[in-house]
Parts: C-alpha cells; sequence; structure tokens
C-alpha cells in the first residue's frame, strides 16, 4: 500500500470484543520496554533504532477485564518512509492487517529527546484517536542536565502523562488506572498547532465540507498537494483541499510539508519551554566514547578488533564447557552401550544414533551463548548504530548504505530476524539486495562447525593464533563477498536508485545485564530445543539410513576376507563394510564425484547432503557416520576419528586444506530451510527464495573449489 | 554555505533547505527545519557520512543530504 492510500482507506475492522491498545512512538524510544513490562512478555529490546519492525500482541490485565496491548515498530513521521514504519503508520490508522483499529494509543515519549518525540505526537494527535503518553528515560535526566516538569506537560498536551523506568510496579499500577480510565471517557479531540488564520479557515472549511476526515488528513491534503490525488473516493475532497491551496498560495502563504514541519515543531519549541530546563551539552558521554570508537583514523581499525577478539573469546571461553559436555555425552553412551549390549540394534539406534547425533550438536551450546552475549552487547550499548556509521562508505559502492549494515550484523547471529529487519531499509529494491546477502553472513549455527574443523586440523597445527585467525577469516568472507554480490543486484539487476541515509545515532548506555543475559539464555536454550528436537529427528532418519539394509552376506564376506583378523579390528571391518553398502553410503558413493574436485571423500559429501534442510545436521551426521564401527569400544571423540580417516590409498581424508575448503563451502551455501521460507514471506515470492538458494550454493561450490585447486597447485594438502 | 562546508565542532543556523531535495521532507521531520541550529559534531573515518547535532540529538547523513541544507556559521565551539 502506498502512503497516499494509507492515509485514507476506510479502517479494516470495526467489530471487536476487548479494546485494542497501540504503543507508538519514535524507534528506539523504550515501546518494546514498555511493552514486556505491562504484558510481562520478553520481546526483544536494544538499543538502536529499528529493533522491533512488525507488530506482537499481548495482553494487560485491568479490573475492568482484559485489553489488547500491541507493540509497534517505531516511527518518525506518519508519512512513513521504510516498511517498518509503514507497519507502524498503518496499525495507527487502523489499516494494519490483522489488527482491530485501535482504541487508545500509548505514545511512548523520550524525556532525553523531547521536541523531536513531540512532532510525531502532534501528528498522531491529529488522527484524532485517544491518546495517553508514557515518558520513558526519566532516569537519564538528571545525567545528562535536563529537568523536565512533566506535570506541565500533562498540562501542555492536555493528555495523560505517565512514567515508566524499569518494572517498577507502582508505576506499572498507575498505567493501569490511567488506562481504564482514559478508555472509559470520552475522548477530547486535541489540535495543537496554530495556524496563520487563513490556513486556518481553509482548515476548518475542508473540515466542515468533509466531517470524515481527521485533522491529520486535513493538513496532508492542504499542504501536501502531491499526496492523496490517487484514491478514488476522495477527489473531492482533494480537489477542494487543492482550490484552498492554491488560492492561499496566491495569497503569499508556504503551503508544503516542510512548511507544515516548521509549524509543528514552532508548537514543539513552545511545549518544550514550558517544561524543561538544559543545563550544558547533551550526552557528553557519549561524544566522548564516539571520540575513540568513530575516530577518522582508528573507527574501522577498532571496529575489526573488536570482530577480532568477539571471535576469539568465544573460541577460548567455550573450551572448558565444551570439555565437560563431551565428557557427559561420551560416558552417557558408555553406560547405554553396556546396558544395550544385548540388544546390537537398539544399542546403535540410542548410542550411534541418538547420542552421537544429538551429542555432536549439544556440545556448542557453550559458543552459541558466548556469542550471543556479544551480540546482545553490542546492541545494547548503541555501538551498532556507530558500526553503521562506519560502515556507510564501504558499503556506499555497492548501492547500499550503513543502514543496511545493521540487518547484515544481526545475521551473524541468526540470520531469520536479519532479514526481517531488512525492513529498516527506505528503498524496496535496496531492501531486497539486503535480505539476499544478509544470509551470506556466518550465522551461530556455521560456529559448531567451524569450531569443529578448527579444533581438529587447526589448532593442532598451527596454534591458537591462527585458530583465531580462521575463525575470524570464516567471518569474514561472506561479508567481503556479499558487496560485490550487492553491487551486482542493486546496480545491475534491480537498478537500485540511490537512497538518503539518515539515521539517529542514540545515545550510548550500559547495556542491562538482565536483557543481555536473557538474549544469551534464550539463543542457549533454543539451540538445544533444536538438538532435541529438529536434529534429534534428523539424527534417527540418518541412522537409519546408515544402517540399512543390513544382509548377512556383508558380514560373511568381511569374516572371509580377513580370517586371521582380531575380534575388535574384526567387527569394525564388518561395520564399516556395512555402512559403505548403506542407502547413505550408496547415495554419498553416487554424488561425492560432484565434490571430488573440492577434495571432499563419499562421507562428507553424505554430511553436505544431509545440511541441506539444517546445516548443523552435519555434525550430527559426521557424528554417526564416525561412531560406526566405534560403539564397542571406549567411545572415541569425533575429532580423532575424523583425523584417522584415510583415502584407500592411505593420505589422511582431513588435512587442513580440506578443512579449510570444507569451511569455506558452509560459510557461503544456502543450508537453511527457515531462511529461505522467511525470504519468501518477506519478498512474497518463491521466485527470489529460489534465486538465493542456487546462488548461494553456486558460490560455495565455486570459491571452495577454487580454493581446493589453488591450494593443491600450491603443494598444501 | 551548505552543512556540508562546516568543520567539526562548527555550528550553524539553518538558513533553507534545498527544495529539489528527494529527502527534503523527512530531513525537515527530523529537525532541519529553518532557524533551527546545526553542529557538525565529525565525519566518519573515509570522509562520509557526517554525524551533526540539532535539536539535542545526534543524527547521521551523508554529504547528499549535508549539501542540501544551506546555513549560516555563528560560532565555533572548540569541544567538538
Ligand atoms: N535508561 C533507560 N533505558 C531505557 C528505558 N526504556 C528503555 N530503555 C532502553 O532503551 C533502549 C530501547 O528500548 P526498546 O524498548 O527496544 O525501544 P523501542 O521503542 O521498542 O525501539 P524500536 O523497536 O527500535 O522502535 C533499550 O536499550 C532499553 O533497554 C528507560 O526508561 N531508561
Ligand atoms: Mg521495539
Amino acid at each position: 500500500m502506498t502512503p497516499s492510500q494509507a492515509v485514507l482507506a476506510a479502517p479494516v475492522n470495526k467489530t471487536k470484543k476487548s479494546p485494542v491498545l497501540a504503543l507508538v512512538g519514535n524507534p528506539n524510544t523504550g515501546k518494546t520496554t514498555v511493552f514486556n513490562a505491562l504484558c510481562g512478555a520478553r520481546q526483544k529490546v536494544g538499543n538502536y533504532p529499528g529493533v522491533t519492525v512488525e507488530k506482537k500482541s499481548g495482553t494487560i490485565k485491568l479490573d475492568s477485564g482484559t485489553v489488547e496491548l500491541v507493540d509497534l515498530p517505531g516511527l518518525y513521521s506518519l508519512n512513513p518512509l521504510s516498511p517498518d514504519e509503514q507497519v507502524a503508520t498503518d496499525g495507527i490508522l487502523a489499516h494494519l492487517p490483522g489488527m482491530a483499529e485501535p482504541d487508545l494509543l500509548i505514545f511512548v515519549l523520550d524525556v532525553t529527546n523531547l521536541k523531536r518525540n513531540l512532532y510525531l505526537l502532534s501528528q498522531v494527535a491529529e488522527t484524532g484517536r485517544r491518546m495517553l503518553v508514557i515518558a520513558t528515560m526519566t532516569d537519564l535526566l538528571q545525567s545528562e542536565g535536563i529537568e523536565t516538569d512533566l506535570q506541565r506537560l500533562e498540562k501542555s498536551l492536555a493528555l495523560p502523562v505517565l512514567q515508566l523506568t524499569g518494572k517498577d510496579s507502582s508505576q506499572i499500577d498507575l498505567i493501569r488506572k490511567a488506562i481504564a480510565t482514559t478508555l472509559s471517557q470520552d475522548h477530547q479531540r486535541q489540535n495543537y498547532l496554530t495556524y496563520p488564520e487563513p490556513i486556518n479557515e481553509a482548515l476548518l472549511s475542508i473540515e466542515s465540507k468533509f466531517p470524515d476526515l481527521s485533522r491529520f488528513e486535513a493538513t496532508t491534503l492542504l499542504f501536501d498537494s502531491q499526496k492523496l490525488t490517487t484514491d478514488a473516493g476522495t477527489e473531492e475532497a482533494t480537489s477542494f483541499a487543492n482550490q484552498h491551496a492554491s488560492e492561499l498560495t496566491t495569497a503569499g502563504h508556504e503551503l508544503s510539508p516542510p512548511s507544515l514541519a516548521t509549524l509543528r515543531y514552532a508548537w514543539a519549541e513552545e511545549v518544550v519551554k514550558s517544561c524543561e530546563k538544559r543545563e550544558g551539552q547533551a550526552q557528553t558521554i557519549s561524544r566522548k566514547i564516539d571520540r575513540v570508537l568513530t575516530h577518522r583514523v582508528f573507527g574501522l581499525i577498532i571496529f575489526a578488533a573488536i570482530m577480532f577478539l568477539t571471535f576469539q573469546s568465544i573460541y577460548t571461553w567455550a573450551v572448558p564447557f565444551m570439555d565437560l559436555i563431551e565428557w557427559g555425552t561420551g560416558s552417557l553412551s558408555a553406560v547405554v552401550s553396556s546396558w544395550l549390549a544385548a540388544y546390537p540394534m537398539g544399542q546403535s539406534i540410542v548410542v550411534d544414533g541418538m547420542i552421537a547425533g544429538v551429542g555432536s550438536v549439544i556440545i556448542f551450546v557453550p559458543q552459541i551463548v558466548i556469542l550471543f552475549l556479544f551480540v546482545a552487547v553490542l546492541e545494547d550499548s548503541g555501538y551498532l548504530a556507530r558500526a553503521a556509521f562506519l560502515m556507510d562508505k564501504l558499503l556506499g559502492w555497492t548501492g547500499l548504505n550503513g543502514r543496511a549494515f545493521i540487518p547484515m550484523l544481526s545475521s551473524f547471529a541468526c540470520a531469520v530476524p536479519g532479514i526481517m529487519a531488512a525492513r529498516v531499509m527506505p528503498d524496496p529494491k535496496a531492501r531486497m539486495t539486503t535480505i539476499l546477502v544478509s544470509p551470506l553472513m556466518s550465522c551461530s549455527a556455521r560456529l559448531p562447525i567451524y569450531i569443529l574443523f578448527i579444533s581438529a586440523f587447526i589448532e593442532p597445527q598451527f596454534g591458537p593464533a591462527w585458530a583465531a585467525v580462521t575463525l575470524f577469516g570464516m567471518h569474514i568472507i561472506g561479508l567481503v563477498l556479499a558487496l560485490p554480490i550487492a553491487w551486482i543486484l542493486n546496480r545491475g539487476v534491480l537498478k537500485t536508485p540511490d537512497m538518503p541515509f539518515i539515521l539517529e545515532l542514540p545515545a550510548y548506555r550500559i547495556p542491562k545485564p538482565f536483557n543481555v543475559g536473557y538474549r544469551a539464555f534464550e539463543a542457549g536454550k533454543k539451540f538445544t530445543i533444536r538438538a532435541g528436537t529438529v536434529i534429534f529427528a534428523f539424527s534417527i532418519i540418518i541412522w537409519a539410513l546408515s544402517y540399512f539394509p543390513r544382509p548377512e552376506h556383508v558380514a560373511d564376506e568381511v569374516r572371509a576376507s580377513a580370517p586371521t583378523a582380531e575380534e575388535s579390528v574384526m567387527n569394525n571391518l564388518i561395520a564399516a563394510a556395512y555402512l559403505e553398502q548403506s542407502y547413505l553410503g550408496r547415495s554419498g558413493k553416487a554424488i561425492q564425484p560432484i565434490f571430488a574436485p573440492l577434495g571432499f571423500d563419499w562421507k562428507i559429501t553424505v554430511g553436505i547432503l544431509g545440511a541441506f534442510p539444517a546445516r548443523e545436521v552435519i555434525l550430527s551426521t559426521l557424528g554417526i557416520i564416525y561412531q560406526i564401527g566405534e560403539a564397542d569400544e571406549e567411545s572415541a571423540d569425533l575429532k580423532s576419528t575424523m583425523l584417522a580417516e584415510t583415502w584407500p590409498d592411505g593420505r589422511p581424508i582431513f588435512t587442513p586444506l580440506v578443512a579449510i575448503v570444507l569451511m569455506i563451502f558452509f560459510a557461503l551455501c544456502s543450508q537453511c530451510m527457515s531462511t529461505l521460507i522467511t525470504v519468501q514471506r518477506e519478498l512474497n515470492s518463491w521466485k527470489w527464495a529460489a534465486f538465493l538458494f542456487f546462488y548461494m550454493t553456486g558460490l560455495a561450490y565455486v570459491v571452495s573449489l577454487g580454493v581446493y585447486q589453488s591450494g593443491r597447485a600450491l603443494g598444501w594438502g | 554555505m551548505t552543512l556540508d562546508g562546516l568543520r567539526p565542532g562548527q555550528t550553524g543556523i539553518i538558513k533553507r533547505l534545498d527544495p529539489n531535495h528527494p529527502s527534503l521532507i523527512r530531513l525537515a521531520e527530523m529537525g532541519m527545519i529553518n532557524g533551527q541550529s546545526v553542529t557538525l559534531i565529525r565525519r566518519a573515518p573515509l570522509g562520509e557520512p557526517i554525524k551533526v547535532r540539532v535539536m539535542n540529538y545526534d543524527l547521521c547523513i551523508r554529504k547528499s543530504e549535508a549539501r542540501a541544507i544551506h546555513v549560516d556559521l555563528i560560532e565555533e565551539v572548540v569541544n567538538a
């Protein structure tokens, strides 16, 4: 829907049971914090504009019954520029599919940024909806040298003004009461602005002729002749307003959106004067921090260093926890093995299938938790917006801008929220490009794969420094390749127009330990649940494919060919023979020629194939394949089993080069069903989702091939 | 002169905005209106974008936006 249609289209739904409330306000003012406090929810908050990009609902219990509260994305103006602002605008104007007309708007007002917040408030008030104001950030006033008199603000706005800091229960009680009171009262329309007399007369004349128009619609008609001309039902109102507008313009009055903005800010200035005193410069601490972090010379170096340290710490901090988990799964499979020794197939499904499959994924929970700790600190401190500031120029030549860097950085945690976050892009084509390159960022599901191969093949040979460099490299490669791809998409395919880059830089804040801890906890929990459900299911399927068929003669042939072998060796030989002729083994061998030029054997090939629905599955596949044949012994860990794998001629299968190539393949390949589904939903097109799949997979193949073949040519194994 | 012509730390008063700039409306809505003072705080490492302060908050814009904002230089603020 274009903004112009949004303003005048008919409300979607007027019949409803419980009242609907919506949170509105500028980005990053604390709407979601308020939502979480009032609804007892735990939606994501963060210190940058554009955290919330879709509507989220919750309920509040009042004495009179429950009401629905909808958290909306932030917006600077009811003239939306980007899809997230469009969602908020539609929510306010009751055009948002799936959301009823709001009975009350809760305007969340950041008191440290009063004037600009009041700009939006003046627009929202003119829509004629009931309103209530919640002032946030009041705890920061003192350190900012601001004194704000909220009672005077209440008087100037003629609206109830409440406060909320944190989860203060007495404040929440007051808010609940105020909501109940406001809902029960008739409401008074507020027209705050004072217009020059002839303009005022024109507005009144429009409104008396078309009483259904809100004040906001009437002013938009009068001040913005380029808008609102397309809607058929309002042609009459538009031409009537245009007539007034041309008369006023001839009489020397300026009627343009900026002149309306000037009038709104004149009002805001009056209100600010009535209730606020400021001493000294605002945000002095933030500025001092910025002097270092966005330094002209060191800014980008510091950015790279922060990234490097993040991955370095993920790698080193997690080791003790991993060892613990590994010891746990190892002992578990030893115990279970001996219990089930009498039932070979049962033993195999539990030990080789379930424990090996899920265990080889669970072991990476510590890394995921640590990664998310870092991500949450970056997001909650305010540094993310600075990263956008620093990277803008580097992205500029590709046709994107610094804004695109926020979705891209989010994708380092997970591409799904990253793709959603691309809604902040003002241009639809630029948004599409951002969506299509974000999955190239190395998400947390790739992390375990890197850790496995680095700790098995890089660190032992080259030491911890190179391990850290490799891990960093794997996270950078997708970002670096995303730039030329964005360039091709923007300049060659989509012909993206030049975009403005206007981004608010919020003040730095000390990350809230609860928010940070909760993000990390939640990520760890999600990953564990995934391992216990999706990965578990895949583990069983892969185990079954690796176990069947199981004709007797295979074992007999092995015994016949090596009659003198010791029993344990014999068992391993038999298991290996069964694996090779299993469904898994057969399909792996059939497809392996495609991956042979990359240096992969049929087992790795099987791992790659199994990983297309979800990339972590390679861990359980490898866990299962390499566990088979080890079942009778104290089970050796995955790493040492992989190290012992050889080609028929005795060369090791896993060299450092093969490990690197495999990691690069996983860094670039599209192996995530959720990502494809999200892209389809956001772009409303299977075509682009398919495009994403094929280009990423193709890119992964080509780059891996190039690296392997050049590596071989240089004699690196 | 335009906002882009300020040195870090310098403040100007907005005289007018380029009426043809594509982001004209949004710039005005973000507080870039006639008579407002605006300070150029710093430039990003590669010279662009720039960070400016208007209405007591910080905003980051590109040169192409800054060139649409015409200002009168008023004072030197040493402490950028
Ligand atoms: N000091 C302080 N910080 C707050 C307060 N309310 C929210 N915050 C912080 O402000 C930041 C923004 O909060 P959010 O709730 O994500 O803001 P939002 O309005 O939902 O933001 P968008 O979804 O991006 O529009 C977070 O870092 C919060 O922790 C407050 O009253 N005081
Ligand atoms: Mg939010």
